[in-house]
């Protein structure tokens, strides 16, 4: 195995592993506002790293590298605005 | 089967949790759990059109991924005054 293939695996696995933390910590949080911790770690840690592995894999100027990155940086930048207004909405709710 | 195909597949097992918690939470419950599954199954569709070496399949990942961020906006605001 060469040290591409390695850094490769590295990269994905670590992925896999971080939103697997994520669903099952989403399963085992109390509350809402626990629970929104896990689904905004999901929409940051893991497609980064899928989007730098899909770049090491195919090289940083393919069309599969940038269309992964637009994709990780819509999900990185979107995840914590749907983070704060769903806690909005849940915080308005308890107040109702 | 490459690494990108088995992590999806690893990945849409794990689905199973989140898609639980839609199935019994109470609905602001469901709905972070929404938004989590949303962003796991981008990251499956990402890993797909890397293992099938399909470089224009990413376009599905990058429409879900903003579809995914309007609909958790709206539900948000739909569940705090309508619902």
């Amino acid at each position: 195995m060469s040290a591409h293939e390695i850094s490769v695996h590295v990269l994905v696995w670590t992925a896999v592993a971080a939103e697997l933390v994520c669903c099952i910590g989403i399963v085992a949080a109390r509350d809402v506002f626990a629970r929104l911790h896990y689904s905004a770690a999901a929409s940051t840690l893991g497609p980064t790293l899928v989007a730098v592995a899909i770049a090491v894999e195919e090289g940083v100027r393919s069309i599969a590298a940038a269309a992964a990155l637009v994709v990780a940086v819509l999900l990185l930048l979107g995840g914590p605005a749907v983070t704060i207004a769903t806690a909005r909405a849940a915080r308005a709710r308890l107040e109702r | 089967m490459n690494v990108w195909l088995v992590a999806a597949t690893v990945l849409l097992f794990a689905l199973v949790l989140p898609f639980s918690l839609l199935a019994r939470a109470p609905r602001i419950d469901a709905l972070v759990a929404l938004e989590l599954a949303s962003a796991v199954v981008t990251l499956v569709l990402l890993l797909l059109s890397e293992g099938f070496h399909r470089s224009i399949y990413t376009t599905v990942p990058l429409v879900l991924a903003g579809i995914s961020l309007v609909s958790g906006l709206v539900f948000a605001r739909f569940m705090e005054r309508r619902v």
